[in-house]
């Protein structure tokens, strides 16, 4: 049975740098500690940031994916999108135009959840092999 | 013997280049003359461009130094003291008997003949002609000083005189926006300009300065241009039409993608630069039209070459820069 908290959605500030990541960091940390967390981080406000805004963001990935949840990045600004392909972790994040879409994309059932009718060839796999063996 | 006035309104004291303050992207961005593209600043091509043509005396005038550039842009106000100074050099010409005096402000690239202009020049009944591309009018004038010594600003002179047209039938870039000036660069290094980059050219398609220094693993992919004193660390792939001026550094595994990084720029490890203009702790975004300050010197910041290392060149570029020039004046 999948059993998962609420999804958060939190805004990054407008400055990730280090002063400013430090806090956010503070108040990222718990919703990452529980079970499954699913954050979405709203970075539509993001002007700038810095290195140690960038590990944080990372860091918090890690911990989300650790615990089998996941951290994705929703509207994305301008900047930000420049930031995070300068840095090379815009393909580390799901990102997606909105929060909703992101927050949505957390509800769609994971697809090993779903039993799995056979495929449409494994009768002709198994004819291939049974054609095989006569031969 | 002809003459020539460049009128440039971004000026650092120099041609844009061997300078140890090297010319910074343009915080005007109106102007991109004293921008190093290809190994020479485009205010250096014009100039050198006009000597090789047969124009003996290039006169370079930019506005004062002390100019407040904020407030005259906030008012839209225009340099006037340029255009009054280069009226004061119209007369002088007119005084010492000369009857072609080329006018152009350093602000498009233009490919062009100069004994072709003075040509249609010399034909021209008016006495006075501008030169136009598909676009209209350039700011390109060749006029007969006799003609024109009329007023006290000369850019109001030559807009109120009725100029004959001539065709410009090479390449023109007007150099408006920062994607014009990539464009440049780009049509430059694929020859579809006569903008010739400086420096030798390895193998078809890659030209590298003086002291360029390529570790092992690093890849340049042509068309590509890496400018005097650059180092391109081990394992970074510089590709797609990029240029990396003079004295920059680009650190381990970085790749550059259809980029110019300008002189003196240290671009950090691990990045991906791409559609963008970098410069110092600046980075231009084409692709997304975003213009970033990096706070964080370890990603970009200005780049300072070791001392004495190339000090011998700069020097002999600086005395060969003052030679050559002719007639320099920032008033």
């Amino acid at each position: 049975m999948l059993t998962a908290g609420p999804i958060v959605v939190m805004q990054v500030p407008e400055k990730l740098h280090q002063r400013e990541a430090a806090q956010f960091a503070e108040e990222l940390t718990p919703l990452l500690e529980s079970d499954r967390p699913r954050v979405v981080l709203d970075c539509s406000q993001v002007r700038s940031i810095d290195s140690v805004g960038i590990e944080i963001l990372l860091h918090s990935l890690e911990e989300a994916l650790k615990r089998d949840g996941d951290v994705k990045l929703a509207a994305l600004s301008p900047e930000s999108q420049v930031i995070l392909e300068l840095m090379r972790i815009a393909r580390v994040f799901e990102t997606f135009d909105t929060c909703d879409d992101a927050v949505r994309s957390f509800n769609a059932i994971p697809i090993d959840s779903v039993p799995q009718a056979s495929p449409w060839y494994s009768a002709l796999v198994g004819d291939l092999g049974a054609l095989k063996q006569a031969s | 013997m002809p003459r020539a006035i460049v009128i440039t309104e971004d000026w650092n004291g120099k041609l844009g280049e061997e300078n140890d303050s090297p010319s910074r992207y343009p915080a005007r961005p109106s102007s991109f003359a004293s921008v190093e593209v290809l190994g020479v600043s485009i205010l250096r091509r014009i100039v050198d461009g006009l000597r090789r043509g047969g124009v003996e005396h290039v006169s370079v005038l930019a506005p004062s130094s002390d100019s407040d550039w904020t407030r005259l842009r906030r008012q839209n106000l225009f340099p006037n003291d340029v255009w009054s100074d280069a009226m004061d050099e119209l007369t002088k010409c007119r005084d010492e008997g000369e009857d072609a005096l080329l006018i152009m402000r350093a602000g498009a690239y233009i490919d062009f003949e100069v004994a072709e202009v003075f040509q249609f020049h010399s034909e021209s009944p008016r006495g006075i002609i501008r030169a136009f591309d598909d676009q209209g009018p350039l700011d390109f004038w060749i006029a007969n000083p006799e003609r024109l010594c009329e007023g006290d600003n000369l850019l109001s002179t030559l807009n109120a005189a009725n100029p004959s047209p001539f065709p410009v039938k090479g390449y023109v870039n007007r150099l408006e926006t920062p994607r014009d000036l990539r464009r440049l660069i780009v049509d430059g290094m694929n020859a579809r300009s006569r903008l010739q980059p400086k420096g030798f050219q390895v193998r078809p398609g890659v030209w590298m300065g003086e002291g360029v220094h390529v570790e092992k693993g690093a890849r340049i992919v042509a068309p590509a241009f890496l400018g005097a004193g650059v180092t391109i660390s081990e394992q970074c792939l510089i590709t797609r039409s990029s240029n990396v001026e003079r004295h920059s550094y680009i650190d381990y595994g970085t790749a550059i993608e259809d980029t110019s990084v300008l002189p003196s720029t240290y671009v950090g490890i691990g990045l991906d630069v791409a559609h963008s203009i970098a410069d110092g702790e600046s980075l231009l975004n084409l692709d997304r039209g975003v213009s970033l300050r990096i706070g964080d010197p370890s990603v970009m910041r200005q780049h300072k070459p070791v001392a004495g290392s190339d000090h011998r060149l700069w020097t002999s570029l600086q005395s060969e820069d003052s030679r050559s020039t002719g007639q320099n004046r920032a008033s």
